[in-house]
């Protein structure tokens, strides 16, 4: 069932296979013949532009929006996953590690701290010994502090 | 025979069973998780795989692949939330019979179908690849070709619900797979000046973030409260038993069932939840007994549970003939042969003789393996799934993509790769566009376009080679006809 959110995209994914296209510009055709580099990326900016008119026009039975529960959840997830890239080479992994356990712990609704707190200190303890003491996972020692540092 | 060589050769790598062993009973326990995919957690563990030997690496995925499709029937059967997409057929029958407190003879059901129809699937893999592969050897790029735009147009009209948007998420694969240093000028193409998009995106971040974040979002979205799964009293009968005498006369239903299975996995696109539900169709269709399915009917649990697993086996034939995979797990597990150095196609049965049987070998132990924990374990895996919430275990698989994602190149820029392409894949399933069209097109499109161009280099008649070349031009139109014949149906069907 396509809906209002699918026009929205459609015209999102029209754009950008214009922007696409106008990039490929950049790509130099060869001498190898027509078929070089910038055939395929060219071919598929088309496609996609075509797509997504092709999604705008048909949409035409409007279902309303989909239903709707928390999203502002599902982009506080990635944004806590951000938080993890830019936090460990600044405090480490087994630091960051624990914000991003309690943080994802209380996305998921617990609230006992007690639950909390064991959460907090064993999925990065257990991460780092499977990861990086078991599989030998190379991970930076974080800038400005690291637990690891107190341990020598 | 090869496959005596392939049980020597596993036997004689250790690490190698001890994993296959582990993958038996993580597939189960993963299946039997509503919400986690095999498919997502082989995305998950495929970083783990890159300190081990390709064989223990493709065996340990590839076994997973297969008790998870069986450890879906825990769920569905304990608690009616099917653990995976094709055991909502095993649900209907299966939950009922739990109800009436003979959850152990459901579940021993579905051991025995789904062990069965693995086997049947194996051997016909077994049989069947490599006969398959001696005739696609004399393939050039032409067939090649061919064969990619078939799979193209097949996996995007059949794989999900619209065939425009499996199309749209098709082109969007290759779209994504086209960034980067082309690998014949080394010119930069849509990398925008970023030196980490020169080597292009890589497979296991896209893997987990598609599957795994999406399915975390969504999760996360849906508010989950610690709530746990409902796990019916089997009262004094303690689930009952399954006999012999249950069995037998199900042997024609089993079998029937497994060779959909089968033929079904051969092609690309379709997959195990459309074997299941064929299955429980037609099973239902011409038994004597069709009015009392979806009651607890052990034959219907049987049908769709031998089906589904009859599809794991066949489905890597087209992988491992034609370097095409036509499920997201032979997807994933394309991904792991490239990893390891190992080139997809004909040559493979040639160039890895000994991989390619050992993990034929490893797969047939696998099936027994599963077949013995779901037999005696199955029950008190699932009472053990129900009692741990929800929320606490999507917070450790969170945390094992972080690292997970990381580990391939030691890069955090993979990290911000897997949000972006979770994010990608948050927004294609609550659309309803197939993230396995994407997946599977991005892993094709590099292989496509060399074709591509190297049959125009070849060629002096252009694009008339496509046509002129018999084997190119009848995959080509068997993919033109699979693509119009469904967006025919799909309009009629709006009419």
């Amino acid at each position: 069932m396509l809906s209002r959110a699918d026009t929205w995209f459609g015209f999102a994914l029209a754009a950008v296979g214009i922007g696409l296209f106008w990039l490929t510009q950049d790509i130099r055709i060869t001498e190898v013949g027509l078929v070089g580099p910038r055939f395929v990326p060219q071919v598929v900016s088309v496609l996609l532009t075509v797509g997504g008119l092709a999604l705008m026009v048909s949409s035409g039975e409007q279902s309303g929006d989909a239903e709707r529960n928390a999203p502002w959840r599902a982009a506080g997830l990635v944004a806590i996953g951000l938080a993890h890239v830019y936090l460990t080479p600044l405090i480490g992994y087994l630091a960051t590690s624990a914000l991003v356990a309690a943080a994802t712990l209380m996305l998921f609704g617990i609230r006992d701290w007690r639950i909390l707190g064991v959460g907090t200190l064993a999925l990065p303890l257990i991460m780092h010994l499977i990861f990086i003491e078991l599989m030998g996972v190379f991970m930076p020692r974080g800038r400005w502090f690291d637990v690891l540092a107190l341990f020598g | 025979m090869d496959i005596l060589d392939g049980f020597a050769t596993l036997i004689a790598n250790p690490t190698a069973l001890g994993f296959v062993a582990l993958a038996a009973f993580i597939g189960v326990v993963i299946g039997a998780l509503p919400g986690l995919t095999a498919a997502a957690a082989i995305a998950m563990l495929v970083p783990l795989t890159f300190y081990l030997d390709p064989l223990a690496a493709l065996a340990f995925l590839y076994v997973i692949g297969k008790s998870g499709r069986y450890g879906g029937s825990v769920s569905a059967i304990l608690f009616n939330t099917p653990g995976t997409t094709a055991s909502v057929a095993t649900m209907m029958d299966g939950h009922p019979l739990a109800k009436r407190g003979e959850s152990v003879r459901a579940l021993r059901m579905a051991t025995v179908a789904s062990v069965s129809g693995d086997f049947i699937g194996d051997i016909i893999l077994i049989l069947g690849a490599a006969f398959i592969a001696s005739q696609t050897a004399r393939f050039g790029p032409p067939e090649y070709f061919a064969v990619y735009m078939m799979a193209f147009l097949v996996i995007g009209s059949v794989v999900g619900k619209s065939v425009l948007k499996g199309l749209i998420a098709t082109t969007l694969g290759i779209a994504v797979a086209m960034v980067g240093l082309d690998p014949i000028t080394g010119q930069a193409r849509w990398t925008f000046g970023l030196l980490e998009l020169e080597n292009g995106f890589t497979l296991v971040p896209l893997l987990i973030g598609v599957f795994v974040i999406s399915e975390l979002m969504i999760q996360a979205e849906a508010h989950l409260t610690g709530q746990k799964a409902r796990v019916i009293d089997q009262g004094e009968g303690g689930g009952g038993r399954l006999h012999w005498t249950d069995v037998r006369p199900l042997w024609g239903v089993i079998t029937r069932s497994s060779l959909y299975g089968a033929v079904i996995g051969i092609m690309p696109g379709l997959g195990s939840s459309v074997a299941a539900f064929v299955a429980y169709g037609e099973e239902k269709r011409h038994a004597t007994d069709g009015e009392e399915w979806g009651t607890g009917k052990l034959a219907g649990v049987a049908a769709p549970e031998a089906a589904n697993n009859a599809v794991s086996g066949p489905s890597m034939i087209p992988l491992l003939t034609l370097g095409v995979p036509g499920t997201t797990v032979a997807a994933i597990l394309m991904g792991v042969f490239l990893i390891h150095g190992i080139p997809i196609g004909p040559t493979l049965f040639v160039a890895a003789h000994d991989l390619i049987y050992g993990l034929f070998a490893a797969g047939l132990i696998g099936i027994a393996l599963y077949g013995l924990i779901g037999w005696f374990f199955g029950p008190a895996i699932g009472r053990t799934i129900a009692r741990i919430p929800a929320s606490y275990v999507y917070p450790t698989i969170f945390m094992v993509t972080l690292i997970a994602a990381y580990t391939g190149r030691l890069s955090f820029w993979d990290v911000q790769v897997m949000l972006g392409a979770g994010v990608l894949g948050y927004i294609m399933r609550k659309l309803e566009f197939p993230p396995a069209a994407f997946i599977i097109a991005f892993i094709l499109a590099p292989g496509a376009e060399e074709a591509l161009r190297q049959s125009l280099l070849l060629s002096r008649n252009g694009w008339a080679i496509f046509v002129t070349e018999p084997v190119a031009a009848i995959f080509l139109a068997i993919g033109l006809g699979v693509a119009i014949w469904r967006g025919v149906r799909s309009l009629l069907g709006r009419n």
